[in-house]
This record gives C-alpha cells, structure tokens and sequence, in this order.
C-alpha cells in the first residue's frame, strides 16, 4: 500500500505539471469579482490540479507552528518587524489582498502568540478589511475576536478560533474553485512567518530557528510547485521568479535525516508515540544571511 | 500510467474531502484537542467503495517539526457505520495508526513526540471501507 501511495503523490505531482500548461488565467487586477469569476472558469480546465493543490496545501505548515517555537527559544517580542496594519488600504488588487490577508494572519498568529492583544485588535481590522473584499469574512466573528482580545485571560481562545477560522476559509476557498486565492494566503502566511523567523535569528542567532528556517526548505518547493499552476497570470509569474531565486539559495541547505522504529504505548487509554528518528539541519552562516536578505526583499515586495 | 490515474480519479470521487460533516463532529474534536493549540484538521466523508481496494485512502502531505509534542485525535458521525482509522507515515513507512488490528482496538487520542521534522503522510480511510464521516484534528501540545 505504501508504494501505491507513493506512486499515486508522484503521479498527482506529474499531472500538476501537466496541467500547468492549460491554464490560461490572465487575471485583471482592477476588477476583483472579474477575478473570481475567472478563477471560476480555470477551475474547468484544471480540475485534478486543482484536486492536488488541495492535498499539497496542507503541507505549508501553519504559522502558529513557527511562532510557538519562536515564543518558546525565549526571543523578544518584536513589533517593528511586522506589517503596518494601516497598510491595508494600499492593497488593491485580488492578487495582493489575498497575499497580505496571509500576512496579517500569520502577524495575527505571532502576536497572539506573544499574548499581545491590544495591538492585535488592529491586526484583526486588517484581517476583516481584506477578508470581506475578498468575500469570506464570514469565517470570521470580529465581535467575538476583539472581545476575546480584550484580555489575554482569553488567549488560548482567541488563537483557536483566529487558526481555526482561516483553516475553515482556505477550506471553503477550495470548495467554491477559488484554489488560486487560496494558494495566495498560504503564500502569504508562508513568507511572513519565515520573514518573522529571519528577522529574529538575524538579531539573536538562535540555533532552533536557524534550524526551522532551513527546514521551511521542503515547504518552500511544495509552495513553488502550487504556484506554478497558475504560472500564466503574470502577478504570480512575479511571484515565482521570486520564490525561484529563494530556491536557489535554499539548495545550499542540506537536511540530514536518520530513521529509527517509533516506540509506541499506552497511557491512559491514549495513544503515546516517541518517534525514534532524528534530522539535522546543516546551514552555513553565508547562506542564512543570503536567505534573510531574500526573503526581506520578497516579503517588501509584497507588503 | 493510466490505470494509476484511473485510481486517483476514483479517490477524488469517493473521498470527497469536501463534505458538510456534521459540526458536532468537528466539536467533540475539539474538546479531545483540550488544550493544545490547534493546527489544523481534516474532514472526510466516504459515500461508497468502488472498483479498486486503494480507492477507500485519502492522502494529505504534512510538515511535523522535530521537538514538537503533537495531539492527534479523531471523531466520528454517528450516523454512519464507517469508523475513521488515520495513519501516519514517512518516507520510510509507518510511524502510527489509530487501529491496532492485533488488539482490535481504536484510539481517538494519539500523542506524537516528533524528533525529525520533515513531510510526513496523513492516511485516512473506514474501516471495512464502510460508509462513514469523520474529522481528524490535530494540533501542538502545550508543556
């Protein structure tokens, strides 16, 4: 069964590419429901793609991942890194306020994390802002969000329902063949959080983050392959170059991983599992600080 | 080639990933996460079993990040027959599953302590490939 699988992701993988070249989405930046619409109609010639994409998104770990292991390697909380949330107004286009609206939801996420709720409030206006251009705000309670913000008592809270209502969007994206918009925000979350990750280890040379910034290695090839579905709009061409040329330097990042057979038992009627592989991350100092520099660049693209 | 992309088709038909899964379900999901901060999860309904044995698995591509203690936990609809099992797996194969045939025995909480990050294989199926409607839920356990 396993080499069935393994089969079947290769062969999905290959009719990803495959479809690539049916896709003939212009995209039109000026018109969002022109967008949708159009989205609409790629879904038509591409519908495995779109399939696979499905199945591949889940594999851009969630932010809130990242900003935990950033909150627990004792790193100072560090406002200035993050986006303006007035910057919201600047974002017009279908293609850049999906973008960003995974920017701010991965900010969303690290300053919750930090328990920082007084500024997330802001950020939640800007998650609303962009959310209702794009037509899915209703994943969302604001009224519920900026009274849970209200008190950190409420943090666990306000981080489930915040995670769990992008999860319930990007679902629903996918549902009405809105793929592509949902492609977008996951490489929206995807940079912010290694943007956060790069900043943080620029300024405190963590080894666990170094370590998780090399690691978003595979991520980063399932994202570019995602993306390359719909390589004829020429906003997400941008996109792909840019993501290439991280690519590029991401190839300098060797992970080493060692297999061991898991221990398993029981413990109370639930499952416990100890995993007895491990990995190790090798990145030289030059290619980190090439790494920070690139991703600085392509997030301010973006923003 | 194309007896292998007839079989994908026919996942996609039977699986559909899509589906309005009962809300209960989700939240009974939910209350097994306690308190450990939510990731992500996944909802599956399978209607029927058709030609091909490989058609009842639905496959997700994860990202698991050694250091981290992960809750898994599953729920089902009650309605249907069909009871969720969820695999997991890497390059090298399986690392658990929430049945264990040899005991004949389910467990809706699973507890992974992972020590090498990388893409892992989130398999779900029914039992018996029994009509059924599930979620699984996952997320990071809180020291």
């Amino acid at each position: 069964m396993k080499q069935m699988k393994k089969i079947t992701f290769l062969t999905l993988a290959a009719i990803t590419l495959f479809s690539c070249g049916n896709d003939t989405e212009t995209g039109d930046e000026q018109d969002l429901l022109n967008d949708f619409a159009y989205a609409d109609s790629l879904q038509k010639q591409v519908v495995i793609s779109e399939e696979i994409i499905e199945e591949m998104i889940h594999s851009i770990p969630s932010p809130i991942e990242m900003t935990s292991l950033i909150l627990s390697s004792g790193a100072k909380f560090d406002e200035h890194i993050l986006n303006n949330p007035d910057n919201v107004e600047k974002y017009v286009s279908a293609h850049s306020k999906a973008l960003n609206l995974g920017i701010y939801g991965a900010e969303l996420g690290y300053l919750n994390i930090y328990e920082k709720t007084m500024v997330s409030v802001d950020y939640i206006s800007a998650v609303r802002s962009l959310a209702k251009d794009l037509k899915v705000d209703h994943f969302f309670d604001f009224q519920t969000l900026k009274r849970l913000a209200s008190s950190s008592d409420n943090i666990d809270s306000l981080i489930n329902i915040t995670t769990q209502g992008f999860s319930k969007m990007d679902a629903y994206l996918r549902e009405q063949n809105r793929t592509k918009a949902s492609v977008l925000i996951v490489t929206g979350t995807f940079i912010e959080g290694l943007h956060i990750a790069t900043q943080i280890v620029s300024k405190t040379s963590n080894p666990k983050i170094t370590e998780r910034i090399g690691e978003q290695k595979m991520s980063l090839n399932n994202l570019i392959l995602m993306l390359n579905v719909y390589k004829n709009d020429p906003d997400v061409a941008k996109l792909i170059s840019d993501f290439n040329e991280l690519k590029v330097l991401y190839d300098g990042v060797e992970i080493i991983t060692v297999y061991g057979e898991p221990i398993t038992k029981e413990v109370d009627g639930m499952l416990v599992i100890e995993d007895q592989s491990t990995s190790e991350v090798k990145i030289s100092k030059e290619t980190l600080e090439k790494i920070i520099m690139k991703t600085k660049e392509l997030r301010n693209k973006i923003i | 080639m194309k007896k292998y992309t007839l079989f994908i088709i026919v996942i996609f038909l039977s699986f559909t990933a899509k589906s309005q899964c009962d809300e209960q379900v989700t939240n009974e999901a939910k209350s097994k996460l306690e308190t450990s901060t939510y990731v992500k999860d996944f909802k599956v309904k399978l209607k029927t079993v058709t030609t091909s044995k490989d058609a009842k698995y639905m496959t997700y591509p994860i990202m698991l990040n050694k250091g981290t203690k992960y809750k898994f936990v599953l729920a089902d609809d009650k309605a249907f027959e069909g009871r969720l099992i969820f695999e997991l797996a890497n390059e090298r194969g399986r690392q658990l599953s929430s049945y264990i045939p040899e005991i004949k025995k389910h467990f809706s909480v699973l507890e992974y302590s992972c020590n090498a990050s990388g893409m892992y294989f989130v398999n779900l199926e029914f039992e018996n490939a029994k009509e059924g409607c599930g979620v699984l839920m996952y997320g990071i356990k809180n020291n």
